[in-house]
């Protein structure tokens, strides 16, 4: 009797672990209640300025309330991609940056097509170039709404330069400094008559001259085309030929806050949403920078997009919550709130993007010139392997620079390396 | 007697013997959740191209042979992951060993207080450490060279060097382990009688010579025991040289970061699958090895 006694309490307690482990192991996204109430989840990651937007929508549109939730960068693509491969699990809305969007857009049934909830009529609103990005390239299909851009201008540091006889004001640098050559013979200079170097490592300067050029590493019928494409050439001769003007520091590494804060490094080639970086890195040096373009042109860095995932139970309540809070006046109001620079050209005008002041660069028309490099970006095609086979190039440019290899060696070596990751796909 | 009896009372009832494997059974489920399905999945997609979002499409033994004959990168992290482990491994027990005999000293006052403190380490976030270390080894403003600077020693490029990326990442591993290695050998020091010690005295011994005459061959079940502990824990080196960084030469690549890299980064996971189950026969190797080595100790 006993026995049989234990015996249920044994089924109750086994039957009880496996359901919570059931639904330990599949978690569902937003909810509707029976009362008409639409939840929406939303993943990002931090620095999109959406929160106090969000509780705005929620006021005025009783019954929908927003979920922020927020992971690191490189958790959110891979948590996305986990959720949307395993069919559960995936947000309402999640933000994609553009280094994973074509490899989100190559899976595009996956995603709500943008344009069956009438996605076409805001076209106008969005920079050209960054509205393509969002297109896939043989269908109709919209994947996202744009967020933010990253368009690149030059920081430099006025006392540096003028110190090694460069002119400081803005418009004479971008006068003087007009082409790549230029640049590294500027670099020759600063290197010669300071402590300085121009540059923190040259694989910086790789990415700045790449993502001026429309083909980089793939063609839009993704074939790998790195070793023809003028662009990539271009980049890797100009960055191999520049280790003598390089500090060899990584970018956002401890050292890098150290050289900057010491005036080490005379130039940063910067988006929007590097400039909280450096200020944070080096508050001392506030005052001795100033803005102008970056030679031939500006280049995109960064930028991301509101996706809706086909998971998600709400298409129509989605969208309508990421149309308006990245329609321009909404993108205005997180650039004023420290946030990033908004991708809506109309608000360009605006006195808070025109008159943008800053204590740290010392530039009256810090935003004009970020608006106008916002229109110069020429956008490349990047192509699903775009990152890992770029980090390849990069990566070579640095053992150059730390003096294991030759040029010509890195250059075959990091060929090679790309084509056997590309044939392993 | 009683055992016996209820040994008969399992085996004539079925419903008890049913009872039994459910009470055992949360672990088995669990484990075949989380252990055997990865397992014999990896297995299954080691054979195909696959990456998480599209098909999978059946390519035979390729990644296999793809991994063995043409890809240096993985051979270069086999390699830098056994350089990484010798070079932490073998100093770190060496200095654990001669911080337990040190902390057994009889004139040693405030044990305890030493104790926790070599332990402390261990228990720190690696995160932390990772992020301090990499200052610390900084090429251009890290503390290290600038103090080798004061003995004429030119700034050595950690971060950018074979050598220089190696000795910083067992560096780091050496810091978190060594006190735990040092507890658990001074755990075997106290087993071991006085009377041996004292013995050895009275014969005449120097303190060098008990220690190898009588400490280390009284230790040796321990020492195995550190020695087994490392390898596991080598080759699985992971956090320390992702944050420290794996440099432009891939020198502080290790077997595991490369596995991670092929599945998070380019989303080849048959590929990633099939690094998985080469460093599990490498494992197997280099545990054979491990035990033979041990039984001719054991013998010895």
């Amino acid at each position: 009797m006993i026995y049989k006694h234990n015996f249920k309490k044994t089924v109750l307690i086994v039957g009880c672990l496996i359901f919570i482990v059931a639904l330990s192991a599949c978690s569902s996204s937003g909810s509707s209640g029976s009362d008409g109430n639409v939840k929406l989840t939303l993943w990002a990651w931090p620095g999109f300025g959406l929160a106090d937007l969000a509780k705005q929508y929620e006021e005025d549109h009783p019954g929908i309330t927003i979920e922020i939730q927020e992971a690191d960068y490189s958790d959110v693509h891979e948590n996305l991609i986990t959720a949307l491969a395993s069919g559960s699990g995936a947000p309402d809305i999640s933000a994609v940056d553009e280094g994973y969007l074509d490899r989100m857009k190559e899976n595009s049934k996956h995603f709500y097509n943008l344009y069956d909830y009438g996605a076409e009529d805001l076209e106008g609103e969005y920079l050209d170039w960054k509205w393509d990005q969002a297109n896939k390239v043989d269908e109709d299909f919209l994947i996202g709404i744009p967020t933010d851009v990253g368009p690149m201008v030059m920081a430099y540091r006025e006392d540096i330069f003028e110190e090694a006889g460069l002119p400081t004001d803005p418009e004479e640098v971008a006068a003087e400094i007009d082409t790549w050559e230029k640049y590294i013979e500027a670099g020759r200079q600063v290197g010669e008559k300071t402590n300085a170097k121009m540059i923190n490592r040259t694989d910086d300067l790789y990415t700045a001259v790449l993502e001026q050029g429309e083909v980089q590493f793939f063609d839009k019928e993704e074939n790998f085309v790195g070793e023809d494409s003028e662009q990539n050439l271009k980049a890797w001769e100009i960055a191999s030929d520049a280790t003598d003007i390089s500090l060899n520091v990584e970018r956002s590494s401890t050292e890098w806050g150290a050289a900057l804060a010491a005036g080490d490094i005379a130039t940063v080639l910067l988006p929007p949403w590097m400039m909280q970086n450096v200020e944070d890195a080096a508050p001392d040096t506030a005052g001795k920078w100033n803005v102008t373009f970056m030679p031939e042109g500006s280049g995109n860095f960064g930028g991301s997009f509101l996706t809706l995932p086909e998971q998600g139970d709400h298409p129509e309540e989605a969208y309508d919550f990421i149309t308006w809070v990245m329609a321009p006046e909404q993108q205005l109001e997180i650039f004023k709130e420290n946030g990033p620079f908004p991708s809506t050209p109309a608000v360009y005008d605006d006195p808070a993007i025109k008159e943008l002041e800053n204590d740290f660069f010392n530039n009256p028309n810090l935003g004009e010139y970020y608006a106008e490099a916002a229109e110069q970006v020429v956008a490349g095609y990047k192509g699903v392997m775009h990152d890992p086979i770029k980090s390849l190039f990069s990566d070579a440019l640095v053992s150059i620079e730390d003096d294991n290899t030759t040029p010509d060696k890195a250059w075959n070596n990091a060929l090679e390396e790309a084509k056997r990751q590309l044939e392993r796909q | 007697m009683t055992g016996k009896k209820i040994k008969r009372n399992y085996s004539k009832n079925a419903s008890e013997l049913r009872s039994g494997y459910l009470f055992i059974s949360p672990f088995f489920i669990l484990f075949g959740i989380f252990g055997v399905f990865p397992l014999v999945f990896t297995l299954y997609l080691s054979f195909h191209k696959w990456d998480i979002l599209g098909t999978t499409e059946f390519v035979g033994l390729s990644n296999y042979i793809q991994l063995i004959t043409n890809d240096p990168l993985f051979w270069k992290s086999v390699g830098n992951t056994f350089s990484i482990w010798f070079i932490s491994t073998v100093p770190q027990l060496i200095v654990a060993l001669l911080l337990a005999f040190f902390l057994n000293q009889q004139f040693l006052k405030g044990k305890g207080l030493f104790r926790l403190a070599i332990f402390m380490p261990n228990v720190t976030s690696v995160v932390a450490v990772a992020l301090v270390f990499s200052a610390i080894f900084g090429t251009q403003y890290g503390v290290v060279n600038y103090i080798l600077s004061f003995f004429g020693i030119d700034a050595i490029n950690w971060k950018g060097s074979y050598f220089g990326t190696h000795i910083a990442i067992a560096v780091m591993v050496m810091w978190r382990w060594v006190g735990y290695n040092a507890i658990i050998y001074l755990a075997g020091l106290q087993s071991i009688s006085k009377d041996l010690y004292e013995a050895a005295t009275i014969d005449g011994a120097s303190k060098l010579q008990q220690i190898i005459y009588i400490t280390i061959p009284m230790l040796r079940p321990i020492i195995i025991f550190t020695v087994i502990q490392s390898t596991i824990g080598g080759m699985q080196l992971f956090a320390e040289p992702l944050l420290f960084g794996i440099g432009g030469s891939y020198q502080g690549m290790t077997m595991t970061l490369y596995l991670f890299n092929e599945a998070f980064e380019r989303f080849s996971f048959g590929y990633a699958s099939a690094i998985a189950w080469m460093l599990f026969f490498i494992i197997i190797i280099i545990s054979l090895i491990n035990l033979f080595i041990t039984r001719r100790i054991k013998s010895s």
